[in-house]
């Protein structure tokens, strides 16, 4: 079965202009072989566009080469290469799990596919690992970042978009006490929950008294 | 003052509410969530009752608590009420 990504954005938002997804992430890389090799003939991602210049931006600006690849949908990841710059230590192991990107795909089919498609070409994989909307398996690139390739467990609803507004709201309470923790994050939800209960309610009476009215 | 649980009302959060239920605790609706209630001081939600994987087990009170944690490993929850 196919299900609708749980990326898919609620119908209605807030006036004014509105973005339409990724034109590109962007990266540094010390091993542009690599990474150009991993990106295509492992990812399958077309090598779309590269442009390489001199660091006009500011007087200490590396000379470098930035390149793109398409990873569908109109949406590329990009990397530069710097010509002299010394390489960075990794990232914690933290840092390392938590910036990523996930790529998605609409079946669990696909997701074995590219499992199997990474361990043919020797990459390290995760098996899948069910979350709470999504299912994911999670490599590296030559780079040593994360990458994610992920499926929808089911569609997103207005429920968890509700849900998390009220989650934003305690966090952003919470963040700024003088302790925040997890477990004052779910105390402040629950007032939260509380107090937006009667109010939603309320709203629902009034929606179906204004159709029954119509 | 009663020790509640939300838990939004998703196929994911199902198992939080039997573990629950299995630990005597009330359940109403409540809009999107499930008000798990009980009038105990303490409770403990056990996760092998569940057969939730750890990932969701560990994000079962992301809906709000009423009370406090005692201890929330990848087998148990046990909270008390906050005035306990």
């Amino acid at each position: 079965m196919t299900l609708t990504s749980p990326s898919a954005r609620p119908q209605a938002g807030p006036p004014g202009p509105r973005v339409d997804g990724v034109d590109h992430l962007a990266f540094v890389t010390w091993q542009p072989r690599a990474t150009c090799e991993f990106y295509t003939q492992v990812l399958g991602m077309p090598l779309v566009h590269a442009i390489t210049a001199t660091g006009w931006v500011t007087e200490d600006y590396p000379d470098f080469v930035h390149f793109f690849f398409d990873m569908g949908k109109g949406n590329r990841i990009a990397f530069f290469y710097y010509f002299g710059l010394q390489e960075e230590e990794p990232p914690s192991d933290l840092m390392h799990r938590s910036r990523h990107v996930a790529f998605h795909v609409d079946t669990e089919e696909e997701l074995l596919a590219w499992r199997d498609r990474l361990k043919a070409h020797g990459v390290r994989v995760t098996p899948p690992l069910p979350h709470e909307l999504i299912e994911s398996i999670y490599f590296d690139d030559p780079n040593g970042i994360q990458l994610e390739i992920t499926r929808p467990l089911r569609a997103m609803s207005g429920a968890d978009a509700r849900d998390a507004e009220l989650t934003l709201r305690a966090l952003a309470d919470v963040a700024a006490s003088p302790r925040p923790s997890a477990q004052a994050l779910w105390q402040r939800k629950a007032e939260l929950v509380r107090k937006a209960e009667p109010v939603r309610k309320a709203a629902l009476i009034r929606n179906d008294t204004e159709v029954a009215g119509s | 003052m009663t020790l509640a649980l939300y838990v939004l009302a998703v196929p994911e959060f199902a198992p939080v509410v039997r573990s629950a239920e299995a630990a005597g605790m009330d359940v109403r609706a409540a809009g999107d969530y499930l008000e798990l209630t009980t009038t105990a001081h303490e409770v403990v939600l056990r996760r092998e009752v569940t057969g939730m994987r750890t990932a969701v087990w560990h994000a079962a009170l992301t809906g709000g608590l009423v009370g406090r944690i005692v201890s929330f490993t990848p087998d148990t929850l046990h909270l008390v009420r906050e005035d306990a």
